[in-house]
């Protein structure tokens, strides 16, 4: 059971509230196995990887995981800079 | 369940939902308005009963107000905050009711619509069983009685439910409850009666449900709910003596008005307690930053200044310095997770143990490792820290750092050379147990500056959704490298107040800046 969410273009501080109120719907049906497709995202800023994080927490806590496929080679770069590779399942 | 959505983002395809909704269900409700307003209008107000036009007009008015009160239900959802399902589905009846009591009005005594008047009529006694259904629905989604007993009734109330619209049905045929004449005039029959039992249950139900778990109802609510309950009742009885007057459901869409109100008032009443503990828990947190300047008047070795300008919502944004010894200086710039007074608290937490580990001689891989264990010791909190924190020789300019998935420092040189040092980071703090914590050497040089500064500089965001990024930062660094450290951050501010044009400030905004004068 696990539900695959695709990413908006730019996650940062004007699109996280929906973004993070998305994650948030996802967790309260009870999915905590999801897969999010980053193919569309061309940017993301440091609040967009806290509320990937923060959902990354609540599907471990769960029992569930979190992972994140098709990203490209800027979010590549921001994860790897930031050390959320070495924490996030990146496929 | 493999659910994938199509090319567009499931944000703005919800947006676009919302927008739908709100379009088809004015259409919807407007058309049912001018409907019967044109209809008004064909057969003359003249050639209607006075009492039937009171009627119409108080089914007309009460459509408006369940209208408006649907479409607050839905920008209510909209704008994140919670409404009942069943209350909108309640709303719905209601208005579909007003609408088809209008128009019973309308038709009486046209003998040319007599099948029209009959179906009318029919999906208006079929309300009464609706409405009580999605009413018990709201109020044991309030209430939440035992799982077990809910289960049970639940079905009871929906068999009911069944029951008495097959009933309405088998009266197109049978006629026990009203027919229409050949005249077009329509009449109750001698089991009109049953037709009432059904709700007169509901009501002693719901009353009973009630009492049982009234400890759950503010007093305001259970006025509100009685009121709903017995409306259609006292209003029947006031208006018994007038032949022909019907106004109980323009009366209960008044009551709905009011439970409307009851809730967000009551929701109110949280959201001012709670931002009164946002307001202090912002000024304890301001509080604890050193914010007396020049921080170190004996120490001529540096220069250091830092700011923070809160957004509306307390944030988790600190900073700090300190002397570790005589010839040591700590800094730290972090940023908790997350927003509201579980961040503020968190935050304090976190500057204790940061100022304390370091004070007692960790470095700053080995402080960044105590706080993770302190902090995951009694299990995951659900919360994560970005911190960059240094240890500075004030005699040598030698230095180490740690840098715990935080923003990229500037570094301005005393030639006015500005850039980000980007290296890779540790994970953030209190994510995961045991993880390792790499720290570096750097050295600065006479003249050389460091700023270190949270997502709110770099995020800042003006009205067309621009933010304000690194590289604008970088120029501001370049332009005005040779400022002292409080009028840098103060151009960096002045910078992001230009660039937003007073756009609403949504995140912390904190610097931290250090001038390096040496030994």
């Amino acid at each position: 059971m696990s539900e695959i969410y695709r990413t908006p273009e730019k996650i940062d501080i004007g699109t996280n509230t929906a973004f993070s109120e998305d994650l948030k719907e996802i967790a309260s049906r009870g999915i905590f196995d999801l897969v999010l497709d980053m193919e569309d995202t061309v940017y993301i800023s440091s609040v967009g990887l806290r509320t990937i994080l923060a959902m990354d927490k609540e599907c471990k806590k769960n029992g569930g995981k979190l992972v994140i496929k098709n990203a490209g080679e800027m979010v590549n770069k921001v994860m790897e800079i930031t050390g959320f590779s070495q924490i996030l399942t990146i496929v | 369940m493999a659910a994938e959505n199509g090319k567009k983002s499931n944000s703005s395809l919800r947006n676009e939902k919302i927008a739908g909704r709100i379009i088809t269900d004015s259409f919807v409700c407007i058309l049912l308005i001018v409907f019967v307003i044109a209809f008004l209008m064909i057969r003359g107000a003249g050639n209607i009963k006075p009492v039937y036009l009171i009627n119409i007009s108080a089914d007309l008015s009460g459509m408006v107000t369940g209208y408006v009160l649907y479409i607050c239900c839905i920008i209510d959802v909209s704008r994140g905050a919670d409404s009942s399902r069943y209350y909108q589905y309640l709303l719905n009846v209601v208005i579909l009711a007003l609408f088809t009591d209008a128009v019973a009005w309308l038709l009486n005594g046209l003998p040319d619509f007599r099948a029209a008047n009959i179906i009318d009529n029919t999906i208006y006694y079929i309300c009464m069983p609706v409405s009580c259904f999605f009413f018990w629905h709201y109020i044991a989604e309030l209430l939440k009685p035992e799982e077990k007993i809910r289960a049970k009734l639940d079905k009871t109330v929906l068999a009911g439910m069944i029951i008495c619209i097959a009933l309405c049905i088998i009266n197109l045929f049978a006629g026990q409850y009203f027919t229409v004449n050949a005249e077009g005039e329509y009449g109750r029959n001698a089991l009109y009666p049953i037709h009432q039992i059904y709700g007169f249950v509901m009501i002693a139900l719901c009353l009973w449900l009630m009492k049982l778990q009234r400890r759950k109802l503010r007093f305001y609510q259970l006025i509100a709910m009685v009121l709903y309950l017995i409306t259609p009742f006292a209003v029947s009885v006031m208006t018994m003596m007038i032949f022909g007057l019907s106004l109980a459901y323009p009366v209960l869409m008044a009551v709905m008005l009011l439970m409307y109100c009851v809730v967000n008032v009551s929701k109110g009443r949280e959201a001012a307690a709670a931002s009164r503990d946002m307001q202090v828990a912002a000024a304890i947190q301001k509080r604890m930053l050193p914010d007396e300047f020049p921080a170190f008047p004996e120490h001529g070795e540096f220069e250091i200044y830092a700011s923070m300008r809160p957004a509306k919502e307390v944030g988790g944004d600190f900073y700090d310095f300190f002397l570790v010894d005589k010839d040591h200086l700590g800094l730290v710039m972090a940023d908790v997770s997350g927003k509201g007074v579980p961040a503020s608290l968190l935050m304090m937490v976190a500057k204790s143990i940061i100022k304390n580990s370091m004070q007692a001689g960790a470095s700053p891989a080995q402080c960044l490792s105590q706080i993770n264990r302190q902090l995951l010791e009694r299990g995951d909190i659900g919360m994560f820290i970005t911190v960059w924190l240094a240890v500075l020789n004030i005699k040598t300019g030698e230095g180490i750092a740690a840098n715990a998935g935080h923003e990229h420092p500037g570094l301005i040189s005393a030639n006015g050379e500005a850039l980000l040092v980007e290296y890779k980071h540790s994970p953030p703090v209190a994510v995961m147990e045991d993880i390792p914590f790499t720290e570096h050497g750097f050295k600065l040089n006479k003249g050389d500056k460091l700023l270190v500064y949270t997502d709110g500089v770099t995020e800042a965001m003006n009205d067309r959704s621009e933010l304000f990024g690194e590289e604008r930062l970088l120029e501001v660094l370049k332009s005005c490298g040779q400022l002292d450290p409080d009028k840098l951050i103060g151009e960096v501010d002045n910078a992001i107040a230009v660039f937003t044009e007073g756009a609403e400030q949504s995140d912390d905004l904190t610097m931290l800046c250090l001038e390096y004068i040496g030994g």
